[in-house]
């Protein structure tokens, strides 16, 4: 990655494309993430990721950073405003219609002040940790099967409590802890296998 | 989404992943490693859980912007937060006992507060590791805005690694109170050494190529720190510096949220370059480093800072509009060099500054091994320029008073002699001679006042003494005296001001006392006494007004 990076950074354009594309996972997981139930139905999280390459790809060289962490900063925060400007826009057109009905499933995703705060907390190795690893992780989590991947999702990145889990996966709770603890296990090996082989690679 | 054949057997990996992920989630230190000890074998999916919730943490800061969005307005949706309406609640104190415990941390004691939160030494428990641990103060109560800033710091902190700089080494929470906590050097901070006045001019070059070193690396990592300042350098167990507290760093990828960009002034006005007191984040970069790089050279050589004045805000005005001092008319055992390396830093204009923190290093280096060092005596147009910020006083004295004694002496020669030449280019002469003394006298916070107070007295009863000496009509002459009172305006002192319109008037009756042909009328008279008085209580009630303004912005500040 930092290889195609600096060679991007110096006006390669098909290096460009390597390293958007080596990217992509990781900013569709942000983008599921970030897309709660209420707005899943509405937006798709390929639109989102679409229109940030299409951005990425126009801003480039208004792009000041020197290392591959700035870049993935970089993209997630292209990333956020087109999902503020995808969530006004779903906003507006909500708005317009004349249903005053309000889904049971619209608080699940929202976080309470305290979830907020929670978020900070993490330990030195996380704060450390490579952007390598980061992309890396989140193309692991792109190759497990669809059920793994929510779940993952909505466990361990969006943070809801196993009863939220499983209320929108339809199932128990029992079976929403059993299903997660096997993806984590299924992720985990995946996550070393890549890990071995890619970074010997790289 | 279907959740297919999951069987319910029981599943105990099942329950103690759940068991870390929460500890993970709650924050709960001791949790995750009583967690981590029992179960050794799960340590590499201990290790995954704690990935996910590392990546967790931009999108729940990003979810959160897009929820807020939602629940506002878009047009009011921004990051700026108003320069009023701070949290005043956030101010509740945090004491931390010695021996208390502070997560697996044992205070030792505590060993300064800045800006952001206290430090203390303390302990870690299971290591026995001696660090330094710095808390957030408002714990609990602390805005988002102030846990942002905090976690910012421990963040852009904690991936740098340099020996010229202090290392971070972990970030938390405990009890709702965030922390993070770093190396604990024991030798005290280069304020502390500055203290006892000035460091040994080679000694100071040494200090500021390793600080300048330092600064250098942080810019490679695109991080500006913002406040370099004696109080941020602390010394190691072998004397070396190490810059610390990166507590105002503002990364380059958070360009577009902008959190600074409420114009709150931040950082320590005295080592702060002119953008930075200004309050345009945008003009923020490397050179502003450089700047504080040259004000911290300059207090190590002359031990004072460039300026020093009694509140920040009239600190600032010299920052934006004043040049220090060389720091060789202070002391004239500071070598040439670092003197002109020194004002390089210190320069208003950043372009006109070293362009980075290495060319700064590199520049000490030559000196330190003695080789020529590459930055230029500054050129005429820029030692004049110099000279008039440094002496704005004197230079607006000399000049009127050169140009009028030219005026004279032309007149003398054209035509038939004038009355009282010699005296009257001897009062300027006089004058001159004062205003270089007053200047001095200003630079010494003992004789400030003193200066000021001679000076507005001294030249209204001069400048008397020679419409006196002058040739009749006299009238127009009295023309200078408003001119004298709205000079007096820019001491920013409503004494000063009165000093200076009781002084005219007093001067205009006495002259019209001695020279009644000059004043035909009586109402003439009226009228200049009317005109000087006026020009006092509007300069008054302008100075009165830019220090409410002043108070206020003080006030602030706390």
């Amino acid at each position: 990655m930092s290889i195609a990076f600096s060679k991007a950074r110096e006006g390669d354009r098909a290096q460009l494309d390597r390293l958007f594309e080596h990217c992509r996972p990781y900013l569709r997981l942000m983008a599921k993430s970030q897309l709660n139930a209420r707005l899943q139905s509405k937006v798709d999280d390929s639109d989102l990721v679409q229109q940030t390459m299409f951005d990425a790809y126009r801003q480039w060289d208004d792009f000041r950073g020197q290392r591959p962490a700035e870049l993935l900063a970089w993209l997630r925060q292209l990333l956020n405003h087109n999902a503020i400007d995808f969530a006004r826009r779903y906003q507006y057109a909500e708005k317009r219609q004349v249903s005053r009905e309000v889904p049971l499933a619209e608080e699940q995703g929202s976080l309470g002040p305290g979830a907020i705060l929670e978020g900070f907390q993490s330990s030195p190795s996380q704060k450390m940790m490579r952007e390598e690893a980061e992309v890396l992780l989140a193309e692991a989590i792109s190759e497990l099967p669809e059920n793994y991947q929510t779940v993952i999702i909505l466990r361990s990145l969006q943070r809801l409590s196993f009863e939220e889990v499983a209320e929108q996966m339809d199932c128990s709770r029992g079976a929403a802890q059993m299903l997660w603890a096997r993806a984590v296990k299924e992720l985990s090996s995946r996550y070393r296998q890549m890990e071995e082989t890619r970074f010997r690679k790289v | 989404m279907s959740v297919e054949d999951v069987s319910r057997e029981p599943d105990d990996d099942a329950d103690i992943l759940e068991a870390y992920v929460e500890a993970l989630q709650k924050g709960d230190y001791d949790r995750i490693e009583s967690l981590g000890r029992e179960h050794l074998s799960h340590a590499e999916m201990f290790e995954l859980l704690k990935q996910l919730h590392g990546l967790a943490e931009p999108i729940l800061t990003s979810r959160k912007e897009i929820e807020d969005s939602l629940r506002l307005p878009p047009m009011s949706a921004t990051f700026i937060q108003p320069l009023k309406g701070r949290q005043s609640s956030s101010s509740s104190s945090l004491s931390l006992a010695e021996g208390t415990m502070f997560g697996s941390y044992e205070i030792v004691r505590q060993i300064g507060h800045g800006g952001m939160g206290i430090v203390f030494e303390a302990i870690h428990r299971p290591l026995h590791r001696r660090v330094a641990i710095k808390v957030l103060r408002s714990g609990t109560l602390a805005s988002p805005d102030e846990v942002d800033r905090f976690q910012r710091e421990a963040r852009s902190a904690a991936r740098l690694q340099h020996t010229g700089i202090v290392s971070i080494h972990e970030a938390g929470v405990v009890d709702g109170q965030n922390f993070f906590t770093m190396d604990y050097l024991s030798g005290g901070t280069l304020s502390d050494v500055i203290h006892k006045g000035p460091i040994d001019a080679h000694r100071a070059a040494r200090l500021m190529h390793a600080i300048a070193c330092a600064t250098s690396y942080l810019h490679q990592q695109g991080i500006v720190h913002r406040d370099l300042k004696p109080g941020n350098i602390l010394f190691d167990d072998q004397g070396h510096p190490r810059v610390s507290d990166f507590g105002l760093v503002k990364l380059f990828e958070d360009d577009e949220i902008n959190r600074t960009a409420s114009g709150q002034i931040l950082g320590t006005p005295t080592y702060m370059s002119p953008e930075q007191a200004r309050g345009n984040s945008r003009d923020v970069d490397e050179r502003s480093d450089v700047y504080s790089l040259g004000a911290i050279l300059y207090t190590m050589l002359t031990g004072q800072p460039p300026f020093v004045e009694a509140t920040s805000f009239d600190t600032i005005m010299r920052v934006l509009e004043a040049q220090a001092k060389p720091p060789r008319s202070v002391d004239r055992s500071v070598p040439v060099e670092l003197d002109l390396i020194c004002m390089k830093c210190l320069e208003k204009d950043p372009t006109r500054r070293f362009a980075t923190a290495e060319e700064v290093a590199l520049e000490l280096k030559r000196f330190l091994q003695g080789e020529p060092i590459q930055t230029k005596t500054a050129n005429v147009q820029q030692q004049l320029e110099r000279i008039a910020r440094t002496y704005p006083a004197l230079v607006a004295h000399l000049v009127p008073i050169v140009l009028c004694s030219i005026s004279l002496v032309i007149r003398n020669y054209g035509q038939q002699p004038y009355p009282n030449f010699t005296e009257l280019q001897l009062t300027f002469f006089g004058w001159a001679i004062m205003s270089f003394v007053l200047q001095e006298m200003l630079y010494r916070p003992s004789t400030l006042w003193t200066a000021r107070i001679i000076w507005s007295i001294a030249d209204p009863v001069l400048m008397g003494v020679m419409i006196h000496l002058g040739e009749p009509p006299r009238g127009s002459l009295f023309a200078g005296f408003p001119l004298l009172i709205a000079a007096s305006g820019l001491w920013l002192s409503e004494t000063i001001v009165a000093t200076t319109t009781g002084t005219c008037f007093a001067v205009v009756v006495v002259l019209i006392w001695l020279h009644p042909e000059d004043v035909a009328h009586f109402h003439h008279f009226s009228i200049i006494g009317v005109f000087i008085l006026t020009t006092g209580l509007v300069m008054g009630y302008s100075v009165q007004r830019f220090r409410g303004l002043n108070r206020y912005f003080e006030q602030d500040a706390k």
